[in-house]
């Protein structure tokens, strides 16, 4: 409670109808701002790693697959049984790829949210204002917009929930004394573990506003931090840790410089552009909401340091990702802020009429920002979402029309790329064979992933048009547009026919490259007999070199090393020899100097020996995925 | 505060509702989701495949046995040239099988073939089976988005035994490949 005692459980007095009604106001403002301000969020559609969840239902079979889809480590090691798997595996299994109901879940866990924020910190505060105040400038920050519009955001929301459904009912504990409230603190505690890592901070956030509020109250949050123990070790023993890249976490000097571009974050949206006068405008608030820290707390008035200290907890575990700043996170911490705010607003606002127009003035003008920056982005989201929904169900009707063939698609540029095409959005409708047009990598430019991986080469685009393996649509537009017979009237006429430098032998589109002697092909691979031949683009460079990637049967190299032997346009390159557990393989052989330059060689690969399975009459050599000259 | 009468049961209960609202919305309809052009001609025709039966202009006899199709003594094939076989040219193929009547009947058959009124050189068959009758195209006769090729057998067999059909050769398919 505030150390002024305030509660809001006070005594019904004349006027009480007029007081409810405010009361209800005040609950539901915030809600109904939310369904304006993030409105188009509604109307979303999937995109990135959405995909990826809405392909679980396919990985489900048994009861084993199921638990393994629900909480095995994916994406950089994340388990979030509740916010993305079940989300995703119930919701996609009733409705399909229909996002509304997914946004209709999301809007109304955060206007739960919302209500949470809004009702704890009048609690605290004393004072319904703040506790409006703190739901409006929560929901106005920009870092909600991402949540807000985006489903795999969802863990944010659904964290927040549980954190303040939790903290709700400590406050209801220590108000009342009854023991359910305790209990139900821990069951929504315990239940965040599936919504989001960051649930582990709750027990220190108890542990701070009983210390620091409620001081009898201290020893009944400690056992909290034994589940958070426990989760810890759990989730470091069986998700693997991140040595590399965005996701790895560094421990150095960088730190509070992560903490401080958070803060700046945190008061300055991100569309604004640098130097504006808004920036300075957060740059002064953030200066108020510190000195009215400092003033409080002069006063033995815990309660900001509580609000800054549930900012810096619940930021503490992303720190340490130096590489991977990302404004969404910012959605749990910022609820520490909101209620500061809201604190500081009802303060001055009682203080006079003086000290309340500078602290509303303070507050609209972030507000202001905040809007203009969460329209804008909201916006560009959304309609991302919806470009990315175009292709993706267009892509779904091209395969229903055409199921026998190839889809190549012309037009994607790097937004649909990256967070659509790049996520195997296709293969939900059963359409894996999509590709990028030839030349579209070099279109979309360098990203941190290989586009060219979802390019089809110009040799083998040529031949797939030749022999009708391919239609050919054009993105961009409402819909999917036709453009076979154009493309091969125009672009098609001025491309290479040069066989590609890589050929994944599975690939049907790649089969006019192979000699005969290759067997059926398989799950992204072919078996070849005693020996195989295959033609491709030849060497660029003397420094290129011939890499053969497959397996072999782990017994046949148990006892006895297998060697392999390569030409090139008959020229022997030499031997291999893939011993016991080089299954899989992926080895490469210089090429002879004198293939430089030709624009198309031909390859014979040899298995030292053969063997056969049972139940297969074949005589099999080696499987291969694929072979290629770099 | 208004929170303060909230239930759990009917927080699900809102939940649920809204949910119920849409839970009616299945697949989305994918009908309308592409702007399809009409189908295009192809570079090689599989005789008895459907999709590209109106590429086989006159001279094409019912499909039979679902693979193959006698000719008259006189064919014709509408074909796409393949991708830069203006720059290149092509080869035309045409694969057919002589059967053992039409040999013994007629000795040998002779087949010509012109693209676009140029005449390429004709091929004499004397012995029954499996067959191909391959020619180079050279680019000038594939300038156009499709080609026009006609065949011409020296020799037919009469209609006779209740067949009314005058016949030629059992057509496979026939295609121009680029080079």
């Amino acid at each position: 409670m505030n150390p002024e005692g305030r509660s809001a459980a006070a005594p019904a007095a004349p006027g009480a109808r007029i007081q409810t009604l405010a009361s209800a106001a005040f609950c539901l403002l915030p809600p109904l701002l939310c369904f304006v301000l993030y409105r188009r969020g509604l109307t979303a559609w999937f995109q990135a790693d959405d995909f990826a969840w809405l392909s679980l239902r396919s990985q489900v079979h048994d009861v084993r697959s199921l638990l393994h889809v629900l909480f095995a480590p994916m994406a950089q090691g994340s388990i979030r049984p509740l916010s993305e798997r079940s989300l995703f595996l119930v919701f996609e299994s009733v409705f399909g790829v229909n996002a509304l109901p997914f946004r209709i879940c999301v809007f109304l866990t955060q206007c739960a949210n919302l209500t949470l924020l809004a009702a704890t910190t009048k609690r605290l505060a004393g004072s319904g204002i703040a506790g409006f105040c703190a739901a409006i400038l929560w929901l106005v920050n920009n870092s909600l917009v991402w949540p807000m519009v985006w489903t795999s955001a969802y863990n944010q929301i659904l964290c927040g929930f549980f954190l303040l459904s939790a903290f709700w009912c400590l406050l209801l504990y220590i108000e009342t004394g009854r023991r359910a409230y305790y209990l139900w603190q821990w069951t929504l505690f315990l239940l965040g573990f599936g919504a989001l890592e960051i649930n582990v901070v709750y027990p220190a956030l108890a542990a701070l506003y009983t210390y620091l509020c409620a001081r009898k109250f201290f020893r009944s949050t400690l056992p909290l931090f034994l589940p958070s123990a426990i989760f810890t070790v759990v989730h470091r023993s069986v998700a693997p840790t991140q040595h590399a890249g965005p996701y790895a976490f560094h421990f150095d000097r960088f730190i509070p410089a992560t903490l401080q571009d958070y803060i700046y974050r945190v008061l300055v949206p991100f569309p604004v552009e640098p130097m504006n006068v808004w920036k300075g405008l957060a740059c002064l608030l953030g200066a108020a909401l510190g000195s009215f820290i400092v003033v409080r707390t002069w006063r033995k008035d815990w309660l900001p340091v509580f609000c800054l200290g549930w900012f810096v907890i619940v930021l503490a575990p992303v720190l340490p990702l130096r590489d991977h700043f990302s404004g969404y996170y910012l959605v749990l911490p910022s609820i520490g802020l909101a209620m500061l705010a809201g604190y500081a607003l009802a303060r001055a606002w009682r203080r006079g009429l003086a000290w309340g127009a500078a602290a509303v003035l303070f507050a609209a003008a972030y507000t202001a920002t905040m809007i203009k920056a969460d329209r804008l982005e909201v916006r560009w989201l959304q309609g991302r979402s919806i470009a990315i929904q175009q292709m993706v169900l267009g892509v779904a009707r091209a395969h229903q029309l055409h199921p026998a063939e190839a889809i190549l698609l012309d037009g994607v540029d790097v937004q649909l790329f990256r967070a659509g095409m790049y996520h195997h959005p296709f293969s939900i409708f059963g359409a894996t064979a999509v590709y990028l047009a030839p030349g579209s990598a070099a279109r979309i430019g360098p990203l941190d992933v290989s586009v060219e991986n979802y390019e089809l080469p110009a040799g083998p685009t040529v031949h797939g048009l030749d022999h009708d393996q391919i239609v050919v649509y054009q993105v961009g537009g409402r819909r999917l547009k036709a453009i076979t017979s154009t493309y091969i009237n125009t672009i098609a006429q001025k491309l290479d026919t040069n066989p590609t430098r890589r050929v994944d032998v599975a690939n049907p589109l790649l089969a006019y490259l192979l000699g005969p002697e290759w067997y059926a092909p398989e799950e992204g691979f072919r078996w070849m007999p005693h020996r195989a031949t295959l033609r491709m683009g030849g060497p660029l460079t003397r420094a290129d070199r011939i890499y053969l990637n497959g397996f072999c049967s782990p017994a046949e190299l148990q006892a006895t090393p297998l060697p392999v032997r390569v030409w090139v346009d008959g020229i022997p390159l030499g031997a291999l020899l893939l011993k016991s557990g080089d299954s899989p393989f992926h080895v490469s052989l210089p090429i002879s100097d004198q293939s430089v330059g030709r624009e198309q060689v031909e390859i014979a690969i040899e298995a030292g020996r053969t063997f056969r399975a049972s139940g297969d009459g074949r005589e099999l050599g080696l499987a291969v995925w694929s072979v290629e000259i770099r | 505060m208004a929170i303060d009468a909230i239930r759990p049961h009917l927080l699900i209960s809102v939940w649920l509702a809204a949910l119920s609202i849409v839970s009616g919305c299945r697949a989305p309809d994918l009908s309308d989701r592409t702007e399809e052009e009409p189908p295009q001609p192809s570079t090689e025709i599989l005789v008895a495949a459907p999709r590209t039966s109106s590429q086989l202009l006159s001279g094409w006899y019912p499909i039979e046995h679902n693979s193959w199709r006698w000719t008259a003594g006189k064919f014709a094939v509408l074909l796409r040239p393949p991708i830069g076989a203006a720059v290149k040219g092509a080869t035309l193929t045409l694969h057919f099988t002589l059967p053992g009547i039409v040999i013994s009947r007629l000795g040998s058959v002779t087949l010509s073939a012109s693209i676009q009124g140029s005449r390429l050189a004709p091929q004499t068959y004397r012995t029954e089976g499996k067959a191909m009758y391959a020619r180079d195209v050279p680019p000038s006769s594939l300038s156009g988005n499709t080609v026009r090729i006609d065949f011409e057998l020296d020799k037919v067999m009469a209609p006779g035994e209740g067949d009314t059909r005058e016949l030629g050769v059992v057509a496979d398919r026939v295609g121009l490949e680029a080079k």
